[in-house]
């Protein structure tokens, strides 16, 4: 669940949404939700003093509760 | 272009309008229905119920969500509300290119809160009355603070002012002094 809630909000707060990709891995033992967008889309997820991007991880956290104990989203710059 | 550039071009972009009334209102209208069509949208990928309401007023869209059944888009401390007000301000923003004037509640959980200013606000007026010296209300957000001086500007011998940066900005309650620049 916490895939397609990270999915639909990036894709609702971009301007180039097919440029969205959604990496699932595991790091220590913790699920990772890996984001990426279009480069012109970076300030769009992160927002003022990574305000937008802190909304996300709140978000998708709030959406894992119950099924993997909260994925942790890394925003991926490339 | 930087969160930061952008922040400053849908605050220029607002200041620059100048709209009817009626053209103000139907961008209010808008700007109500694009959230609650994504507030719609993200219910549906968390699975969760919810009955949503829009009203638009004079210089605000609400877009309330009752009938979750759960605290979950509450939060601790209402953190999770907090998420999903900037989430949807920005959803808004991206494809209106100004700066949204929409509030999300979730089951009146914000409107509580903002009576509970007020009281505080109440009170600190009274006391700036009787003291003479100003008082600091706590950080709140822009909405909040325009509530308060709603209530400041309602009440005689006192004024006030915003201080500080966000998210810290606060309302400063002053005795009113005329004449007297500060």
């Amino acid at each position: 669940m916490s895939r397609e809630v990270l999915e639909y909000v990036a894709k609702a707060l971009v301007d180039q949404p097919d440029e969205v990709r959604i990496r699932e891995l595991e790091e220590d033992g913790q699920p990772v939700l890996e984001l990426r967008v279009h480069p012109d889309d970076m300030g769009k997820v992160i927002g003022k003093r990574g305000r937008t991007a802190k909304a996300i991880r709140t978000m998708v956290k709030a959406a894992s509760s119950d099924d993997d104990g909260g994925a942790h989203v890394e925003i991926v710059d490339e | 272009m930087s969160a930061d550039q952008h922040e400053q071009q849908v605050a220029e972009a607002d200041e620059g309008h100048a709209l009817s009334t009626e053209e103000w209102l139907d961008q209010l209208d808008h700007e109500a229905d694009l959230a609650a069509d994504f507030i719609e949208g993200l219910l549906d990928r968390l699975d969760l119920p919810g009955d949503i309401d829009i009203e638009v007023t004079e210089d605000q869209a609400f877009v309330r969500i009752n009938e979750v059944g759960t605290g979950l888009l509450i939060g601790r401390r209402g953190q999770t509300l907090e998420a999903l007000q900037e989430l949807t301000r920005c959803a808004v923003q991206r494809q209106t290119e100004q700066r949204a004037h929409v509030r999300v509640d979730v089951e009146g959980y914000r409107q509580r809160h903002l009576e509970k200013l007020k009281d505080k606000c109440r009170d600190a007026i009274a006391e700036v009355r009787e003291t003479g010296e100003a008082v600091r209300l706590e950080p709140m957000d822009a909405y909040e603070r325009k509530v308060m001086h709603g209530l400041v500007a309602q009440s005689g011998g006192v004024v006030s002012a915003s201080e500080g940066a966000d998210p810290r900005r606060r309302v400063v309650i002053r005795p009113d002094r005329e004449g007297d620049e500060d």
